[in-house]
């Protein structure tokens, strides 16, 4: 009988925390094809990857509206036998970083739906992904860049952050290089660390290019990618114009300008109501706990009391 | 070497795995004990299984309930280190699995002390058997809720979703409470714990000990102990 009831119970208890176990499972399975931002893909994917990336499209300079065709190939890296996950953007900003944010339509994913995340589930040494996109219905030049992320004993990610640069609707026009800033966006507000990313297309080579904040300059770059990490808590919060000048061989200067917002006090305001919160929660729990000890155990006097006095 | 992501997932499975069954027994104790206050109602035979059941129960609860937390906290701290600090700080989902986690902890350390500070004999004093038995419920909810944003991060889904949606919850958002709120919160139950602390000293409820001379007598709710053949009920 002791070891019938003591069987029992092991039976009752396993058969209950298998039942549950899926939805305390913290399984790293990837993270599911769905329309996602640069920002830090689930987990934060932070090691870099050594895995090799690459993009192709079928039309570089498509019409407007024309249908583009982007390859993403992985090869390498450590992901042997876990998810791999490709991500298609038109900038790495934490925000408006997907294709549709810069005028394209996705009209098919690798899957076979619309996605920009998409991911293989087991990841043998290399694979292929491809979408088909709209281009957008505006003339200008216009960037798709490739983010991996992985599993394999860290958390891995990768960028092809040289990306390619469509021409659409016409070709590239003689004179002054163009300059587009992919990242921030016109009016973005910013914080942290931030990620200035510019795309520059010549009819000739372009010699060099400056990055400027208020018009100091801040660092130049002689060859693609254009990509200058700065520190906004080095700036005041309040608007702050971001001008990349490129020049190219010939001589010529083209820039394009953009407005940010820096906004690192409500940051950091929103981190320290985040602590304070996290902070008077414990309190009010241990406080609520010790109420109810009391009320419990004054509960127990009264009743006895009760039954000694009968 | 084993990375603290490794490290992060295998304690993340410990603590949840064994705080469930911790859970599980809390509510087969009380279940036994509301099986054997009325036994006069029930079948003789589970009358008999829950002597001896809520006996095991109660033993491994205790037990599991200190190893989970001990998982618990070494959890959160591989956590910390699975991931770039400052990457941690940017997800809101992050935040909101902290702040669960951070509640959770408190919650299973109330559980321990309870059980410490009163024994198995908490389970004669109906009062506190049903604070007890609340409190495992509401300390494994904020669990689940913690288990499920850890699946979002995970898997990107969760089978408690529908919760969620039910209760308009955005996990994707960042609950706090403004600054004066958070500290008005916390004066509240601060002058709340001192109002306990002062009830308990006025009635001296510091040197009560729960033993089932006590309640028991009265109320007829046994001791969960692991029953000796001879105590079985024929």
């Amino acid at each position: 009988m002791r070891k019938s009831a003591a069987f029992i119970l092991v039976a009752i208890i396993s058969g209950i925390a298998f039942a549950l176990a899926p939805s305390l499972s913290a399984y790293e399975g990837g993270v599911a094809n769905s329309d996602r931002e640069a920002g830090c893909i689930s987990p934060c994917h932070s090691v870099q990857s050594s895995a090799i990336i690459s993009m192709q499209a079928s039309n570089m300079t498509p019409d407007l509206g024309a249908s583009v065709t982007i390859t993403v190939t992985v090869s390498g890296g450590q992901a042997s036998n876990s998810p791999m996950g490709v991500l298609l953007l038109s900038s790495f900003g934490a925000s408006n970083s997907k294709p549709s944010d810069a005028g394209w339509t996705i009209t098919s994913d690798p899957s076979g739906t619309t996605f920009n995340f998409n991911q293989v589930d087991s990841y043998a040494g290399s694979a292929t992904f491809e979408w088909t996109l709209n281009a957008p219905a505006v003339d200008g030049l216009y960037a798709l860049y490739a983010r991996i992320a992985h599993g394999g004993g860290e958390t891995y990610v990768g960028d092809y952050d040289a990306g390619l640069t469509f021409v659409v609707g016409g070709a590239i026009p003689p004179g002054p290089p163009t300059v587009m800033i992919t990242n921030p966006t016109e009016d973005e507000s910013v914080s942290g660390d931030l990620v200035v990313s510019a795309t520059i297309a010549t009819a000739t080579e372009i010699s060099y290019a400056l990055l400027s904040i208020d018009g100091e300059l801040v660092d130049n770059k002689s060859a693609a990618p254009y990509l200058w990490t700065i520190d906004t808590k080095t700036l005041e919060d309040g608007e702050h114009t971001v001008n990349v000048t490129a020049y190219d061989t010939s001589g010529n200067a083209g820039y394009k300008e953009v407005m940010m917002i820096v906004d690192n006090a409500a940051v950091d305001q929103e981190m320290l109501n985040w602590i304070y919160t996290m902070a008077a929660g414990t309190v009010a729990i241990v406080a609520l706990l010790s109420l109810a000890v009391v009320v419990a155990l004054m509960i127990r006097r009264h009743v006895m009391g009760k039954q000694e006095g009968k | 070497m084993v990375s603290m992501a490794s490290l992060h997932s295998l304690t993340s499975e410990l603590h949840a795995g064994v705080l469930t069954i911790a859970f599980i027994c809390i509510v087969i104790v009380a279940l036994s004990q509301f099986t054997v206050r009325y036994k006069s109602m029930m079948p003789k035979r589970l009358v008999n299984a829950a002597v001896r059941v809520r006996g095991y129960a109660e033993a491994t609860s205790y037990l599991t309930a200190v190893a989970g937390v001990v998982f618990l906290l070494l959890s959160a701290w591989t956590g910390m280190y699975a991931w770039p600090q400052e990457a941690l700080l940017d997800s809101p989902t992050i935040k909101n699995k902290i702040t669960m986690t951070v509640f959770a902890t408190v919650l299973w350390i109330g559980i321990v002390f309870i059980r410490t500070r009163f024994g198995r004999a908490l389970w004669t004093c109906p009062a506190m058997a049903v604070l007890y038995t609340l409190l495992a419920f509401a300390a494994m909810g904020v669990l689940g809720a913690t288990g499920s944003l850890g699946a979002h991060l995970t898997v990107g889904e969760s089978v408690l979703d529908p919760l969620w949606d039910l209760f308009g919850i955005d996990i994707g958002h960042t609950y706090a409470f403004e600054a004066t709120v958070a500290a008005g919160i916390a004066l509240a139950s601060i002058a709340v714990f001192l109002l306990s602390l002062l009830i308990a000293r006025k009635y001296d409820l510091f040197a009560i000990r729960l033993a089932p001379e006590t309640c028991q007598k009265f109320i007829r709710w046994d001791e969960p102990k692991i029953a000796e053949p001879t105590a079985i009920q024929k």
